[in-house]
């Protein structure tokens, strides 16, 4: 046989090929080894510790949730940092003092058992619950809520800014802390909070092993006193949730043959695969289905649909400072074009006509607040008193990508508009991008419309109310650039007395909605409703609309069957 | 040999260049369009003193110059940054996706290939036959059918209606608890085989079964009619009919003789299709759930996550630059007319 003459030999060939792919593999797994997050030693097990619950109760490890979201929703699972989607899972592992429920009381005891406030609402006086283990063993007692307290006020990040109002936070005994308020403030909201409130463990650098907290937290680790512990955590995939035996409210009860064991979030981002997923029951429940999907799924045997408000509302902000909508006639007009009733119907039973500003079911909302309802003959008689008889101009509407009601409305309202002689110009735009205009100021005329919704961080008008109106002197979520130093007084004086005075702050709250109402500052599209769909065997499941999202409490919720 | 050295080498240094420049481009590109990525970080309701001090700490009040000086200061030091958006390293991040990816994308270009290959030789040896038209007739489906409506068609029949294989992701719920795949590479094929976990490594090879036809469909067919238009002119070669006089069997000749000249092109084809099924097949990993660098990169482009998306373009170069240069030694090896 001639000898080969090919430019590399058939051995030094096989040699090169191997040296590659060893040396890939080597830089594969040498570089991932540390990336296998696991939590704290934690286990499954299924045999309690000695807690203090009322029964030892065995958890079915069989029982598991799985969820499908639609997008990646965690942003930052430190509970100092966190003020993003990842509060539906946060909501699980962590615990703050009280619990929102939006009835009546409005508030239940989590980590405190009671609490009371000074007569002129400035000290408040917590009593904290006995025999609370962390996630971690360490016991749950007052030098945790200070620590907590301190480390987020001190990094004074994610939401810090709800305790402006603490001036310091006093340990009086193991179990007893107290709020000094430089001024008054609804505190028992505020604890309640599903931001920024999160009390977890000061021991977790006790060995000094921890460097940095934040990224220790965000690799997949958790320190609080909640039901769920997270057991594994693959950033943008998947996120294992397993139940705290020690947890102290226990887990016994009617259903505790049925309660949940192990939670896993996945992500799904494509509609097509979520429908799939809960049509097979992979999943137990998935997140944002197209409402035709939903409709033809609410028939399906195995599937039920579950209506919960939120106190999310989508709002359609007007550019005070446009040229066009600083006139009041203008922007009446304009709100006398949009075609609400219609709209609400497109949505099918996902929007809710907002009355006011203040979403429905939530404190500060009143139903008898005047609407704009569509009416063109009026609209057209302000335009002619504005000197616009027959339009004539454009209007720049942006709207976030991907947000469907937001295109929708711009599209109806545009179809009015039209009528009226004025060329809306809808236009989309990625979230980031967008707030990024609005941050550009008042003093750039950037559009004369922007739609976005809103949501509490804690349940107060305020929140709505200052974020979205109140003067800025750097631009932020005032999209409207509404700067009116009457309204600033009467919601800042509302938020003053909401704690010691609340129906005086209602009153104020009430006055400042129908300043906006009267302006014609704003136009509220929806308030939104999910149809959260399910698998039938999820049983005892009830949307708490403060806790952002479509939060889940896993511990409230059992499994039927198998 | 020295030769060899010489060349490898030589092309090694080309590729640092080329991932130099890679990462110089998208770097600066991709701050093209106003953002803020400060606001990203720290979060939707975020105040406007905290934003700015996350502009500080991130270092993005800094001039862009200085800011790509730190970036590639800190990448040779294994730092390649924090995400925006999900405050994650971005190389762990990263190494995480890799595999998942590398894998799909080598699964699919294998079963292209075994399609492809002995489909285009038997198809240009019995041209317009039966067999050639149905052979071509796959490969336009292949290529023309949209990879998405590929994947969901597979989803639907064999996932939701036969229920033959999963729907989407790489691992079963319930197995990832009970018989966790231990990491070793991060490939879950190899790793459940290396640590004996037979039911973790069935049920990974169900899962990438569907996804992975779906990746192969376009690169079967163009590796189909690229074996096939090769292997038509090479059969007319004289020096075969020769072999055939000789009394060779056919097969001999076809698939030890013609196959290794035609097969030059169609490996050409085979590294750029390799290099899209990297980063290309977003609408498979959507759709499937594969968490691959598409998916990564994709949600990292719409929220300007800047740290990603350059980290992402310059493991993709590295990659597919290793990957052109095993096949061009490939390549030199099977056709000694190549002087490297």
């Amino acid at each position: 046989m001639l000898a080969s003459r090919s430019a590399i030999t058939k051995i030094q060939g096989i040699v090169i090929i191997v040296v590659i792919v060893a040396v890939a593999f080597a830089g594969v797994y040498l570089t991932s080894r540390p990336s296998t997050p696991q939590a704290s030693t934690q286990t499954t097990e299924v045999v309690p510790q000695t807690s203090s619950s009322t029964t030892s109760a065995v958890v079915n490890p069989t029982k598991i949730f799985t969820i499908a979201e639609d997008y990646d929703y965690v942003t930052d699972l430190d509970p100092a940092y966190s003020f993003s989607g990842e509060v539906i899972a946060m909501s699980n592992v962590y615990e703050g003092l009280l619990l929102y429920t939006g009835g009546t009381p409005e508030v239940k005891p989590a980590l405190a058992t009671s609490y009371n406030v000074s007569a002129d609402g400035l000290t408040w006086t917590f009593k904290l619950r006995e025999g609370v283990k962390f996630h971690d063993g360490t016991a749950f007692n007052a030098t945790a809520v200070k620590y907590s307290f301190d480390r987020i006020t001190q990094l004074g990040v994610g939401a810090a800014y709800i305790w402006g109002n603490v001036k310091e936070l006093r340990i009086i005994d193991n179990y007893t802390v107290e709020y000094d308020l430089s001024a008054a403030a609804p505190l028992q909201r505020i604890v309640a909070s599903c931001y920024g409130a999160w009390i977890y463990s000061p021991n977790i650098n006790s060995t000094g092993q921890v460097k940095d907290l934040h990224a220790w937290f965000n690799a997949g680790h958790d320190a609080g006193t909640g039901p769920y512990t997270i057991q594994s955590f693959a950033s943008g995939t998947q996120m294992t949730l397993n139940y705290f035996p020690d947890y102290w409210g226990g887990w016994g009860g009617p259903n505790g043959a049925d309660r949940i064991a192990t939670v896993v979030i996945k992500i799904a981002e494509d509609p097509a695969t979520r429908v799939q997923l809960i049509e097979s029951g992979s999943v137990q429940y998935a997140a944002s289905i197209p409402s035709e999907e939903r409709k033809r799924l609410q028939n399906e045997t195995g599937i039920q649909v579950n209506w919960e408000s939120t106190y999310q509302t989508q709002y359609a902000f007007l550019n005070m400072r446009s040229p066009y909508l600083k006139n009041t006639l203008i922007r009446q007009a304009l709100l006398y074009a949009f075609p609400s009733q219609d709209y609400i119907k497109v949505g099918e039973g996902e929007y809710i006509q907002p009355i006011g500003v203040i979403p429905h079911g939530m404190w500060g909302h009143f139903d008898d607040l005047p609407t704009y309802q569509l009416n063109l003959t009026r609209a057209k008689q302000l335009l002619a008193e504005a000197g616009y008889p027959n339009g004539g101009f454009t209007l720049t509407y942006y709207y976030i990508s991907g947000v469907a009601p937001t295109q929708t409305a711009a599209e109806m309202w545009k179809a009015e508009l039209t009528q009226l002689g004025i060329n809306l110009d809808v236009r989309e735009m990625t979230w980031p991008d967008l707030w990024a205009l609005i941050q550009q100021g008042p003093s750039k005329y950037n559009y004369d419309i922007v739609a976005f919704a809103w949501w509490p961080t804690y349940i107060t008008p305020y929140d709505f109310m200052m974020n979205l109106w109140h003067t800025e002197k750097t631009a932020l979520w005032n999209a409207g650039y509404y700067y009116n130093s009457s309204y600033d007084a009467l919601i800042d004086q509302a938020f003053a007395v909401e704690g010691p005075h609340p129906d005086q702050a209602l009153s104020l709250y009430r006055q400042a909605q129908l300043m906006l109402i009267n302006g014609a500052v704003t136009l509220p599209l929806e308030d939104l409703r999910l149809a959260m769909v399910m698998r039938s065997n999820v049983q005892g499941f009830q949307l708490d609309p403060a806790y952002g999202y479509d939060t889940i409490f896993y511990y409230d919720v059992w499994l039927q069957g198998s | 040999m020295v030769d060899l050295k010489r060349y490898v080498t030589k092309r090694l240094l080309q590729s640092l260049v080329i991932i130099l420049g890679i990462s110089a481009i998208t770097f600066f590109l991709s701050r093209v369009v106003p953002s803020d990525p400060a606001a990203l970080w720290v979060g939707l309701h975020a105040r406007a003193d905290e934003i700015q001090r996350a502009r500080v700490e991130l270092g993005l009040d800094q001039p862009i110059w200085v800011q790509y000086y730190i970036y590639m200061r800190d990448l040779i030091q294994g730092n390649w940054g924090t995400s925006y958006r999900t405050h994650q390293p971005v190389l762990h991040d990263l190494l995480l996706y890799l595999p998942a990816s590398i894998e799909l994308a080598v699964v699919g270009q294998i079963i292209a290939s075994i399609i492809g290959f002995p489909l285009g030789v038997i198809a240009a040896s019995k041209k317009n036959t039966k067999i050639d038209h149905g052979s071509r007739l796959l490969a336009i489906t292949g290529v023309s059918l949209p990879v998405f409506w590929i994947g969901l068609l597979l989803q639907i029949i064999f996932a939701r209606t036969l229920g033959v294989f999963p729907i989407e992701g790489r691992l079963d719920t319930t197995i990832a608890i009970t018989n966790p795949i231990h990491t070793i590479t991060g490939f879950y094929i190899f790793d459940s085989l290396a640590t004996g976990n037979f039911v973790a490594f069935v049920d990974v090879i169900r899962h990438i079964i569907l996804p992975a036809i779906a990746l192969a469909s376009y690169s079967m067919g163009l590796t189909l009619r690229m074996t096939r238009s090769s292997m038509i002119e090479i059969l007319r070669e004289k020096y075969l009919m020769t072999a055939k006089a000789f009394g060779l069997p056919e097969n001999m000749i076809r698939f030890k003789y013609a196959l290794k000249n035609a097969i030059i092109p169609t490996l050409m084809v085979i590294g750029i299709s390799f290099s899209w099924s990297l980063t290309g097949v977003f609408l498979v990993e959507v759709i499937f759930n594969w968490p691959g660098l598409g998916t990564y990169v994709w949600r990292a482009i719409l929220a300007a996550d800047y740290p990603v998306i350059v980290g992402v373009s310059i493991i993709a170069t590295f990659v597919i630059v290793i990957v052109n240069l095993i096949l061009d030694l490939l390549q030199a090896w099977i056709d000694p007319r190549v002087r490297l």
